[in-house]
C-alpha cells in the first residue's frame, strides 16, 4: 500500500504509539496516508478507536510476528 | 521557521524517558539508560530539559495526561452515549495486554505512589490527572441520567470517584499479583458494577 509518511513507534508502549500518530497526522494533508508500525498489542484496538473518534480513516491493519502495521488516511 | 528536527529530538527523549520511569520509577530512573536509548549526548539531553525533575514534569504533562486524555477523557466527554463508551473502554483495556503491561503497572499510579509523598509539584500534577478522570467520568454518568440511560438514584459523584478508585485498584492489585487473569477479572466486575448503574429503558 502507498503511503506519504511513516511512523516508526517499536518499542513504544501505550499511549505513545496513538499520541505519536496524532502529532505525524497534524503535519499531513487531508487525503495523505501514514503508515505506522508498533509492538504494542494494544494498539490494534487504540487504532481503531482512535480512527473512529478522530475520522481518520483505519484503511488496513496487519500483524507480523511481533509488529503491527496501520495504514491510516488524514481526514 | 523550525525544521521539526529539535521537536523530534525532544519527543525521541520523553518516550525515552517515559519508558525508563516506566521501567524503574522517577528516582531510580537513569539518565545514562535514556542517554542509551537516544544515542544523545548528556549536552544534548540537559538542553531540552535542564533538570531530570523538568523531564519527568513533562512525560507527567505531555505523555500521561496527554495519553488519557486522548485515550479516555476526550472519547467519553465526546461521545454520545457516554455511558456505553465507558463500558467499551473499559472492555478495550482488559482485553489487550502483555506480560509487561501488568509487571510495569499503570503509569500514573506508579508514580502516584512514588512521588505524590515526596514532591509538591509531582502531586499536583497527578492529582490533577485523578481529578480530571473523577469528573469525566462523573459527566458522563449525569450525561447518562438526561439520556435516561442512567438510573436517576445514582450519586453520580460517589460513582465515579469509586469508578476510578476500582480502576487504579484493578492495576494496583494486578501488578502485585504479576496476573493479567486477575486485572480482567477486576476490571470485569466493574463493568458489572457500571453496567449496574444503568436503568433498563432503552436511549431516547
Amino acid at each position: 500500500m502507498n503511503f506519504d509518511k511513516e511512523l516508526d513507534a517499536r518499542g513504544l508502549n501505550c499511549p505513545l504509539p496513538i499520541l505519536r500518530a496524532k502529532k505525524s497526522l497534524v503535519d499531513m494533508s487531508a487525503g495523505q496516508v501514514l503508515k505506522i508500525v508498533t509492538t504494542d498489542p494494544g494498539a490494534v484496538k487504540d487504532f481503531q478507536a482512535f480512527s473512529k473518534q478522530t475520522g481518520n480513516d483505519l484503511l488496513s491493519s496487519a500483524q507480523a510476528g511481533a509488529e503491527y502495521m496501520f495504514f491510516m488516511k488524514k481526514k | 521557521m523550525d525544521s521539526g528536527q529539535p521537536d523530534q529530538t525532544r519527543d525521541k527523549i520523553l518516550n525515552a524517558a517515559y519508558g525508563e520511569i516506566h521501567r524503574s520509577g522517577f528516582q531510580a530512573a537513569s539518565i545514562v539508560n535514556i542517554l542509551a536509548d537516544t544515542k544523545l549526548t548528556k549536552g544534548a539531553l540537559y538542553h531540552y530539559f535542564p533538570a531530570k525533575r523538568v523531564l519527568g514534569l513533562a512525560v507527567i504533562d505531555e505523555i500521561i495526561q496527554a495519553g488519557f486524555e486522548e485515550m479516555l477523557f476526550r472519547p467519553l466527554r465526546e461521545a454520545e452515549h457516554p455511558v456505553e463508551e465507558l463500558l467499551d473502554i473499559l472492555q478495550r483495556k482488559s482485553e489487550y495486554l502483555n506480560e509487561t503491561t501488568i509487571k510495569l503497572g499503570c503509569p500514573l499510579n506508579n508514580l502516584m505512589q512514588e512521588m505524590s509523598p515526596l514532591d509538591e509539584e509531582f502531586k499536583e500534577r497527578l492529582t490533577r490527572i485523578l481529578k480530571t478522570w473523577q469528573t469525566t467520568v462523573r459527566n458522563a454518568l449525569v450525561q447518562g441520567q438526561r439520556q435516561h440511560q442512567v438510573r436517576a438514584d445514582v450519586d453520580c459523584e460517589a460513582a465515579a470517584l469509586f469508578i476510578v478508585a476500582a480502576w487504579e485498584g484493578c492495576w494496583g492489585v494486578a501488578k502485585n499479583m504479576q496476573s493479567i487473569k486477575t486485572f480482567r477479572l477486576c476490571m470485569a466486575q466493574l463493568r458489572v458494577y457500571v453496567t449496574s448503574l444503568k436503568t433498563t429503558r432503552k436511549a431516547k
